[in-house]
């Protein structure tokens, strides 16, 4: 850039001192006025407010509310004059099976997600795309669809059973069943975690102590797993709490076994309040813990790492056994998590108009949906509440998200902002149909008396419920964001608000859809919570788990796959915006 | 033109643990290249977001022209940002990056696309205006950032490290064309570096930082040939230090003892000085002031300098080389004095006698040292940090 222009064109526009002053449009002025610190102070508290009176607040009340009418709930749960203590014995016996659940679950979790990340990350080869988003399918399957899903898939001769010629199903519900639904629908979460945390870990590290001589597998447990800790215990504590909060598919697979989430809904239907809110209080409680040990000791956990076994971690890492650690991988993933996950789809597809045992049209899927009882128009309408309900809360959760991640990122309000940083996780890991109920005690009659169970009530707890999928996308892409991009509109001349406008919100959009999707497709697909605060609106999960009892297997399938597809097609348009950004 | 003034500026950073900027004092005049300089960490990027109001100050006053801009808003403040990772926003096109300043306050259409052609002109960028800057170099990125930092028209212009990401050799070229731009603008500057050669090569006058305070502030050859500090003179250039102590104190001269009972030399004092018999002391020799004289058996001496008859009366001390290094146009000795203390030396290597390794040589200390009271704190005045 050789500057010779000065003595040809002495007057140059930049320094010309007679220029037109500028003239600021409308839009330019409005954002100078609202620029103003004051109004960003009403925003800020106005998000703050939102959030612990609407999200935070029912969750903890009813911590109180079971503190305060303690003695009558001691009563009917311990001390009935009736029934004693069955009450607290059944509800601790539900406890200790959610939690055997949850753990086994979790650990089959690990064996097989471990491999399948480390070859989602290491390797390189085709399909690995197509694989990448095969693991994530399961995420797309709205959890009573999925537990509908394996319930045929195991549960029935017309799954499995039926293509192995069996006349009964291989495992009836009950807890084997539970546990093999906890696999399928946590297995994409943990995968997910331990990709992230495997992309991050720098390859250098590994290839640092290979040079150094350590075998495959003593690299992976001495250098990688240490790295990936806090990220592996993180994904770990959400597929644990996942578990022991699922209501819809287990619903579905347990039979008349009875899991502690399962329980809460039990008691709200069947009118046993005080019991309901001590088994809440419980769970919510639990989910506290999980989350407090994993913010303040997760750091602090160690690996055993100061052992090594050179002669068999050397077996460990040939050839031969890393083929088969991967080829196991794969084809337990397909067993156990795909096939089962998405076999409503060709059952559907078998049964839709010619029944193939029978070969005539008994219990296919346009007879059951066009019988006598209407099927079909219950179905439509109940889509289109789902949808209404996951569209509104979704906007609500973006308009008071937004502001709340900029919030986590940019204001230095030290303790206080790491407080309000750790309960944005609450509903994260909270049991939906815990959160549901207190959302019920809180609102509905007993409590402040604003919201009878219905719509309002749903979009309440929905918005709760997928307020951390919102905030917690964006919060990263901010932190992604170089501060002195902003920095550099500021200088030159933009004020706070126009920055955002043309700086940070195009930054943000890639988070803000990701977020978007993830809370629709968790509001379509939402069982727990929504039974609890329903009253007489249906939505599709409802509606499969009520035709899932009413034995209209074929119908069940069918809403299943609509909301499979709809969740699907999200899906992939999630995937699309990740890739573009 | 505006003239930018400093009072008792201090930042803080986590609850008064870091100082960023230390009771700082500083007036820049009107239309001076000022070059910021010091160890990375010393406040010198604060210094400049503190004026350029995107750090508010723990207390003290900013003021340009006279008035305090302490509570106007950065956008408000007209002061022209480069910055050192370009920020050059990434979903725009080069020539919206340049013109964003423009649009923002209002300008219309037909003045922001002349003012920013003319800028884009400047930096002979105007064939790269609708490419996006993921397809531009880092020298292009950095001549966006600057042609979008005058395009707002700004009299004051910030550069922060703004050669610091480009290669050694582009970044020679490049800032030669800097300070021709600022100067054709008529622009008041403050440029920081850590790059002292840059400094010295096109400030008008530079400031010296450490851990948030200014060390000295003056034209740079003020700075290298009449250093204040240890710090200031081993941060310019290349310098032996000598310990020693001092006696025979007199108005404008005294003797200096190298220490472990080294040999004596004479040198003079400046004026305003606090030595006394036997105070100990630091001086200083920059490696290129140093003569090598090689004593021929004869008693004959001759020296490698041309022009020793010009140079002050020489000290002379006796030395043995230890080591010498070859490089390029220049040719480096490492010396061992009489009393154990190394010092290294640099000459030219055209006018060079056969020096070898091992030879014993009178080594020539002129008598103009840099000369300070010994520190509290030796390490911490040489560190650089």
């Amino acid at each position: 850039m050789e500057t010779s222009i000065t003595d040809e064109n002495p007057t140059l526009e930049l320094s010309r001192p007679d220029i037109e002053a500028p003239k600021p449009g409308m839009l330019l002025k409005i954002e100078k006025h609202l620029s103003k610190p004051g109004y960003r102070k009403a925003l800020d508290a106005g998000t703050i407010g939102f959030f612990l009176f609407l999200i935070i607040g029912p969750l903890f009340s009813i911590i109180f509310a079971v503190i305060f009418n303690w003695n009558g709930i001691y009563t009917s749960v311990f001390n009935d004059p009736i029934t004693g203590n069955v009450q607290g014995q059944i509800m601790f016996t539900a406890l200790g099976r959610s939690f055997e659940i949850a753990t086994i679950a979790t650990c089959i979790d690990l064996l097989l997600g471990l491999p399948m990340a480390f070859i989602l990350t290491r390797y390189n080869f085709k399909g690995r795309k197509i694989l990448d988003t095969l693991v994530d399918l399961p995420m797309a399957v709205p959890t009573s669809a999925l537990g509908f899903s394996l319930y045929l898939f195991w549960g029935t001769n017309m799954g499995l059973s039926g293509l192995l010629g069996l006349q009964t199903g291989i495992i009836s519900p009950g807890p084997m069943l539970i546990t093999f639904t906890h696999v399928a629908f946590t297995y994409p979460f943990i995968v997910r975690n331990l990709k992230v945390i495997f992309q991050e870990t720098s390859k250098t590290y590994e290839d640092a102590a290979k040079t150094l001589g350590a075998p495959g597998f003593t690299v992976f447990r001495t250098v990688t797993i240490p790295l990936a800790k806090e990220g592996i215990l993180a994904g770990i504590i959400l597929a644990f709490t996942r578990s022991l909060g699922e209501t819809g598919a287990t619903i579905i697979v347990a039979g008349v076994f009875e899991t502690a989430p399962v329980y809460v809904v039990s008691l709200k239907q069947s009118l046993h309040f005080p019991a309901a809110a001590f088994l809440s209080m419980i769970l919510i409680s639990i989910s506290l813990i999980a989350l407090v040990f994993l913010r303040v000791f997760a750091r602090r956990v160690g690996f055993p790492i100061s052992k090594v076994w050179p002669k068999a971690e050397r077996k460990l890492s040939t050839k031969p056994a890393r083929f088969s650690r991967n080829v196991l991988g794969l084809a337990l993933f397909v067993v156990i998590v795909l096939v089962p996950a998405l076999y409503t789809i060709p059952f559907v597809i078998e049964y839709f108009s010619v029944n193939p045992f029978t070969h005539d049209s008994t219990n296919t899927v346009l007879a059951s949906l066009f019988a006598a009882d209407n099927k079909w128009a219950w179905l439509w309408v109940s889509s289109i509440t789902s949808l209404e309900i996951a569209s509104l809360a979704t906007v609500i959760c973006v308009l008071f998200g937004l502001p709340m991640a900029m919030i986590l990122v940019k204001r230095p309000w030290g303790r206080f902002k790491d407080l309000l940083d750790a309960l944005v996780d609450v509903p994260l890991v909270a049991p939906t149909a815990a959160l549901g109920f207190a959302m019920y005690l809180f609102w509905g009659p007993m409590g402040l008396n604003v919201f009878q169970p219905g719509f309002w009530l749903i979009i309440l707890v929905h918005v709760a419920m997928c307020f951390p999928y919102v905030v917690r996308p964006i919060v990263a892409i901010i932190q992604k964001t170089d501060p002195e991009l902003e920095d550099a509109a500021r200088t030159l001349g933009a004020n706070s608000i126009t920055t955002f406008r043309t700086i940070t919100l195009p930054r943000m959009q890639p988070g803000i859809v990701a977020g978007m999707i993830m809370s629709f497709t968790r509001s379509m697909g939402e069982t727990g919570a929504t039974i609890v605060v329903s009253g007489l609106i249906t939505t599709v999960p409802l509606i499969i788990v009520q035709w899932f009892e009413t034995s209209s297997f074929a119908a069940a399938g069918f809403a299943s796959l609509i909301l499979i597809l709809f969740s699907f097609i999200v899906l992939l348009l999630l995937r699309k915006t990740m890739e573009r950004s | 033109m505006p003239r930018i003034e400093l009072e008792h500026v201090t930042k803080t950073f986590d609850e008064g643990k870091v100082v960023a900027s230390d009771d700082v004092t500083l007036a820049i005049d009107e239309g001076e290249f000022v070059f910021l300089l010091g160890p990375s960490g010393c406040g010198k990027t604060t210094l400049l977001r503190l004026v350029a109001g995107l750090v508010p100050p723990s207390s003290g006053q900013i003021l340009i022209d006279g008035i305090d801009i302490g509570k106007v808003n950065p956008e408000d403040r007209s002061i022209g940002f480069v910055f050192q990772n370009f920020q050059i926003f990434p979903s725009m096109t080069v020539f919206e990056n340049v013109s964003y300043g423009l649009v923002v306050h209002g300008y219309d259409d037909e003045t922001t696309e002349k003012i920013t052609v003319e800028a884009l002109c400047l930096v002979k960028l105007e064939n790269r205006m609708m490419a996006y800057p993921k397809e531009l170099s880092a020298p292009e990125l950095q001549k966006v950032g600057l042609a979008r930092a005058i395009a707002t028209r700004s009299k004051i212009l910030f550069l922060d490290e703004p050669l610091g990401k480009l290669d050694p050799k582009i970044r020679k070229s490049f800032r030669h064309e800097l300070r021709r731009l600022i100067k054709t603008l008529g622009l008041t500057a403050i440029q920081v570096t850590h790059d002292q050669e840059e400094a010295m090569s096109i400030a008008d006058r530079i400031i010296v930082m450490r851990k948030g305070k200014i060390m000295q502030y003056g034209k740079p050859e003020d700075l290298y040939y009449n250093p204040n500090s240890i710090f200031t003179a081993n941060f310019f250039g290349e310098t032996n230090f000598l310990e020693g102590y001092v006696s025979n104190v007199q108005p404008g001269e005294c003797t200096f003892h190298l220490h472990l009972g080294g040999p004596k030399i004479h040198i003079q004092l400046p004026a305003g000085h606090d030595f006394k018999n036997g105070s100990e002391a630091i001086i200083g020799y920059r490696v290129e002031d140093i003569e090598l004289i090689e004593q021929h058996e004869t008693g004959e001496i001759t020296s490698n300098d041309q022009d020793s008859e010009n140079m002050p009366r020489l000290n002379t001390v006796k030395g043995i080389i230890k080591d010498m290094m070859f490089i390029g146009p220049m040719r480096r000795f490492m010396i061992q004095l009489e009393n154990g203390d190394e010092i290294q030396t640099k000459h030219s290597s055209k006018f060079l006698i056969e020096f070898k390794k091992g030879q014993d040589v009178l080594v020539g200390f002129h008598e103009r040292p840099m000369v300070f009271l010994y520190p509290a704190d030796l390490r911490y005045e040489l560190s650089k940090a």
